[in-house]
């Protein structure tokens, strides 16, 4: 058995590579918020680094060094007031020196190397954390800092930083949101396709373990339909209906040899019959004569039931052969053509009215042997002096063919039982025939997509072949 | 060899030298025994190539071929005799009597087809009418059996000078048998040829058309032309059966 691995199903894969799509989507969308956010910040930080060392420069300005020397001890010391004050992300630093770099007063210890302080220096440094140290944590060892150094009047010099910790922090966030969502993005994804993939599969398995069960010989079984409206039911539905005409067509197979086996058993019976009799008779050449006479015709009538059995197995299995436009009013004038002499011998009225209609799309000679089978049916039931009539009508888009006569019709109960293979209403078996003619006739019409009516024509039997324009 | 014939009325006597290529012997012999009981010669090959070699080793006035054959099918070896330019008619046995297998058949070179079980009078018939299609030169356009005539052109019929009236249907039932004069058509082959119906309508219409034909060209005459061929079909000509 094929059996169908989930990894493998067309809607798994095709979820998969949706899911890769929406994580990168995800990713590029972190990554932009991520760009925005940080320089948000940083732009954030720089303005208050310069307020601050603005504030301070204009502080030293107006209070001297001793002043400016005052206030930044205590802002080292008061952890960071300024910046919950200001809303800044994380404690201030502050170092102020004299023109030999040698500490005045802040909460750094020594003036960073490799910041030469003339007039301005924006930098970012990575500073090692002093144990206590106002506004860091005791177990960051190093902390990164983004500081402005200035130089003011008289040679001193003053820094101004602002611990990035939360910077850092931030950064760290969305790069752990962005992994979190990938992570979500792919077991929904996952799960997602496995489920619609497993969900096709189940409908998909429907389909296969029918099939199965239905090679394993059970021709009766059908795929299970469920919503009723989706693609699948649709191709369900196509399926069983598939497998219902097979079905068929085996029914109808299986019928003609039951069909066979019982027809001709009997004119076998009696043509096995006739030529034992022939020998039980001995010398009487004229009687042997006769029997081998019968014999023959009995053959020959086997022979013709055969092909009719044939020939209308063979319509019923569809295949299309000569397929052509065919004129249905030359085919009516032929048929009528012929069987007109035929009902004039037995003093019937016929009349042909054959119009003009489009043509419908068929075989001529199957058509043909429809029309003159409902002839020679009317003509053989209906008694001397009656009448037949045929007619061939445009009705919109419908072509209809009609034999109508005044015999003794068919009663409507047994309608239907009228179009079954053999059967012969008259049981005395007195009309010659094989009990095939209307078979063949319903055969024809569903061949061509006809409509096959039997109706009363007060009195009498009205026939008639009802043909769309163009079927299909 | 074998032409119109151009005296009216004249026994068409045609002794047919025939080939049989048929695999099963039973069939084979009863068609050689009637093909020479009736007063042909009658050869036979049980294969196909065997059939094919004999067919091309010497002239025949025709084939009588079976669909399946064993080494070679019926419609592959026509179809080599015709490539090779062989034009001896073939009358194709079958016992698929299948309406495709029919044009199948014709197509690959076939003159005329038969399915089995059949009438022996219908194979001869059948066999008369191809063998005497082949090599005929084009029929005239003014036929005449006994005080008959025909004129195929403008449509005319007299008997013993007297215009008769026919139908376009009779026309062409009449011109067929008067092309077929001193052969037995059968009721299948008139279907085909003058209706173009390749079925078995379940009455004989065919008769009642030919007793209607009969009536206007026989009538006021002494001698009857149309001949009931008794079982089989119809014969015009001169004398009786």
């Amino acid at each position: 058995m094929n059996q169908i691995r989930l990894v493998h199903t067309t809607a798994f894969r095709l979820a998969m590579r949706y899911t890769g799509f929406v994580c990168l989507l995800t990713i590029v969308c972190f990554a932009i918020i991520y760009w925005v956010t940080i320089s948000q910040l940083n732009t954030q930080i720089d303005a208050g680094l310069r307020a601050e060392s603005t504030a301070l420069t204009r502080l030293y300005a107006l209070k001297g060094i001793s002043g400016l020397q005052q206030t930044i001890a205590a802002l080292s010391t008061t952890k960071s007031l300024a910046a919950s004050d200001t809303g800044d992300a994380g404690p201030r630093q502050y170092l102020l020196t004299d023109a030999h770099f040698r500490t005045l007063a802040g909460s750094l210890t020594d003036w960073p190397a490799g910041i030469a302080a003339q007039d301005e220096v924006w930098t970012t440094l990575r500073l090692r954390a002093l144990p206590g140290q106002p506004g860091l944590d005791a177990e960051h060892h190093h902390f990164e800092m983004r500081a402005v150094a200035l130089a003011l009047p008289k040679g001193y010099h003053l820094l101004v930083g602002q611990s990035l910790d939360e910077l850092i922090e931030l950064r760290n966030t969305i790069l752990v949101l962005t992994a979190a969502a990938v992570v979500l993005v792919l077991i929904v994804g996952i799960l997602g396709g496995a489920l619609v993939g497993y969900g096709v599969l189940r409908r998909l398995q429907n389909v296969t373990r029918t099939a199965d069960t239905i090679m394993a010989g059970d021709l009766s079984q059908r795929i299970p339909e469920e919503h009723g409206e989706d693609e699948f039911d649709a191709l369900a539905g196509k399926l069983n209906a598939m497998l219902e005409r097979i079905e068929q067509l085996m029914q109808a197979a299986r019928e003609v040899t039951e069909n066979v086996a019982h027809d001709l058993r009997s004119p076998l019976t009696r043509l096995r019959g006739r030529a034992e009799m022939a020998l039980m008779k001995g010398g009487d050449a004229m009687r042997q004569r006769e029997a081998l006479q019968k014999s023959i015709e009995e053959t020959d009538g086997i022979v013709a039931t055969l092909n009719a059995i044939l020939s209308i197995a063979q319509i019923e299995s569809g295949k299309r052969r000569d397929w052509k436009p065919v004129d249905l009013a030359a085919v009516c004038h032929d048929a009528a053509e012929l069987y007109a002499p035929l009902a004039e011998e037995k003093s019937l009225k016929f009349s042909a009215d054959t119009g003009n209609v489009p043509a419908v799309t068929g075989n001529r000679q199957l058509l043909a042997q429809a029309v003159g089978n409902l002839l020679d049916n009317a003509i053989k039931y209906t008694p001397t002096g009656g009448r037949i009539t045929l007619s061939l009508t445009a009705n919109g888009p419908q072509s209809v063919i009609t034999v109508a006569d005044s015999g003794p019709g068919i009663p409507p109960e047994l309608r239907e039982k009228a179009l079954e293979r053999f059967t012969r209403l008259d049981t005395s078996r007195s009309t010659p025939g094989n009990g095939l003619g209307l078979s063949l006739v319903k055969a024809v019409a569903e061949h061509h997509g006809a409509l096959f009516a039997l109706e009363d024509n007060h009195p009498g039997l009205r026939v008639s072949l009802t043909f769309r324009s163009r079927p299909a | 060899m074998h032409g119109w014939p151009t005296e009216a009325g004249l026994p068409y006597a045609l002794c047919m030298h025939l080939l049989i290529i048929e695999d099963d012997a039973e069939t084979a012999a009863y068609l050689v025994n009637g093909l020479q009981e009736s007063g042909h010669a009658a050869q036979h090959a049980g294969d196909g190539p065997t059939g094919l070699q004999a067919a091309q080793a010497a002239r025949y006035d025709a084939l009588v071929v079976d669909r399946m054959l064993p080494g070679l099918d019926g419609l592959s070896l026509v179809r080599k005799l015709r490539d090779a330019g062989n034009t001896t008619p073939v009358l194709f046995l079958t016992a698929l009597a299948d309406v495709d297998d029919r044009v199948m058949g014709l197509q690959s070179g076939g003159d005329d087809y038969l399915a089995k079980p059949f009438a022996f009078a219908e194979l001869l018939a059948r066999l008369a009418a191809i063998v005497r299609r082949h090599g005929a030169p084009e029929p005239a356009m003014q036929i005449k059996v006994a005080d008959l005539e025909m004129d195929r052109l403008k449509r005319s019929v007299k008997r013993a000078g007297q215009p008769i009236a026919l139908q376009a249907r009779e026309f062409r039932l009449l011109e067929y048998l008067m092309l077929h004069a001193g052969q037995t058509v059968t009721r299948a082959m008139l279907l085909e040829q003058v209706w173009g119906y390749h079925f078995d309508p379940q009455t004989n219409v065919i008769d009642v058309h030919l007793s209607r034909l009969r009536t206007k060209i026989d009538k006021h005459s002494v001698q009857p032309l149309i001949h009931t061929v008794r079982g089989t079909g119809y014969r015009l000509g001169e004398s009786p059966p």
